[in-house]
């Protein structure tokens, strides 16, 4: 609970004032999704969805998002991923990749569809060639930074 | 027998309330609620509002220190540079001080009223928006620096938007390239009204520009006052291209805005143009 507190506080902290100096064309990786997804690791699907939940709240109060778009798609995808998890091997890396890129998508696809459903829809071609691809894309691939970053410590510390 | 069902069905319970708890919530704002939302929005802001300050500060003095050691090294050519522009500038100054007064003589003879002195406040940026989805500024400005709604922000480039949210210590502000963000402008060669609206990709295009209108390229774009939240005459940028697609009723132009919108660290928030005085300009154009 502590751990996941204080990742909270560090992802605020370092999602609205490090990720814009790291973006690439307007699009930054987005480290809410990545801490859940990471902590996801070790909840059920209830926890997961309500850390979800909380995530996507101080998410929206970050940004300019009506408040509950993004607790409603980082909930969803919350328990999804640890349902899914429950299917995968978890030594594997390649497979857990994917989820987390599908991850993405889905909660750019979600947010896309509230979106919509509230009035303030947006082009789908601009959205998802100006954001919920770049998006998944560059978490996924921030996120497999960390993937083998973690196995290739988990390597060297056993080696030593 | 609730609870036994609660706990038997713990797995859906908890993802149905959480996506109709975060549905209700969005609901509320898309209607104006004024007390919970509204609180909650604060109470979450407010709570991570003091490490985001810090960082800044923290972010801000390294900066400095730097920059003073680097400074240092190069200080004496820039002197000479400076100097030199100081002279240009104080000739320039003469003429323009001379057009000043003039100005003052010419519209003393038309009769007409001198234009609001506007009044702004200083605001650090403290944070950028959490998602790709807007663009938004958090600063370091709140209510209790007399910042509210609907206010303009500037900096030295030009526009860039208006406060769109305020808790005690900070405000958010909605800058002009965001998707659902839309300003009145004006082509100042031209004389050309228009509407400026942002875009997911951060492009801003201003859109039902007469067919008929020629618009040169580099011609340059302020604010119109149309609408009364911005004042008049802010310089946004210049025109880079026009489309005019065939059956269209207006042409579109693409502007390349004044400012760095990723790079701002300071603004100016305009709490102090009298708001009527900006409508009725807006009816004289």
């Amino acid at each position: 609970m502590i751990a996941f507190v204080g990742g909270l506080l560090a992802v605020v902290v370092l999602q609205t004032t490090v990720t814009p100096l790291v973006e690439l064309g307007r699009v930054r990786p987005d480290l809410f999704l990545l801490l859940l997804y990471v902590a996801s690791f070790r909840m059920s699907p209830p926890q997961a969805c309500l850390a979800g939940c909380l995530l996507g709240l101080y998410q929206d109060a970050l940004s300019g998002a009506p408040l509950g778009l993004n607790a409603f798609s980082l909930s969803l995808v919350g328990y999804l991923l640890v349902v899914a998890r429950e299917e995968l091997e978890e030594a594997r890396v390649l497979p857990q990749l994917v989820l987390l890129l599908l991850a993405g998508l889905g909660s750019g696809l979600m947010s896309f569809g509230v979106l919509a459903f509230f009035g303030m829809g947006r082009g789908f071609g601009e959205s998802l060639l100006w954001t919920m691809v770049p998006g998944a894309v560059y978490t996924t691939v921030i996120g497999g930074l960390l993937l083998c970053g973690t196995r290739l410590g988990r390597v060297v510390e056993v080696k030593l | 027998m609730i609870v036994r069902l609660v706990t038997r069905y713990r797995r859906t319970v908890v993802l149905t309330g959480a996506i109709l708890f975060s549905f209700l919530l969005m609901t509320m704002e898309v209607r104006r609620e004024e007390h919970l939302v509204p609180f909650l929005k604060r109470l979450l802001l407010e709570s991570v509002t003091p490490f985001l300050k810090a960082t800044t500060y923290l972010k801000q003095t390294t900066r400095d220190i730097w920059e003073n050691y680097v400074d240092l090294r190069s200080v004496r050519p820039e002197n000479r540079h400076l100097q030199e522009e100081i002279e240009a500038l104080r000739s320039r100054l003469r003429v323009l001080e001379e057009t000043g007064r003039e100005n003052q003589r010419l519209r003393g003879l038309l009769g007409l009223r001198e234009r609001e002195p506007v009044t702004v406040v200083p605001a650090a940026v403290v944070a950028k928006d959490a998602t790709n989805w807007f663009h938004t500024l958090l600063i370091d400005q709140g209510a209790r620096h007399g910042i509210g709604r609907h206010m303009a922000v500037i900096a030295p480039g030009g526009l860039v938007g208006q406060v769109v949210d305020v808790s005690p210590s900070s405000a958010r502000v909605q800058l002009i390239t965001d998707p659902i963000s839309s300003v009145g402008v004006l082509l100042q060669g031209s004389r050309v009204t228009g509407l400026l609206v942002g875009g997911q990709s951060g492009r801003l295009r201003i859109k039902y520009i007469p067919l008929r209108a020629e618009i040169p390229l580099g011609e340059g774009v302020i604010t119109s006052g149309l609408g009364g939240v911005y004042p008049k005459g802010i310089v946004i940028g210049k025109v880079v291209a026009v489309e005019g697609r065939s059956g269209a009723l207006f042409q579109e132009a693409t502007v390349e805005p004044g400012v760095n919108y990723s790079q701002l660290e300071e603004v100016l928030v305009v709490t102090g143009q009298d708001r009527r005085s900006l409508r009725s300009e807006g009816r004289a154009e």
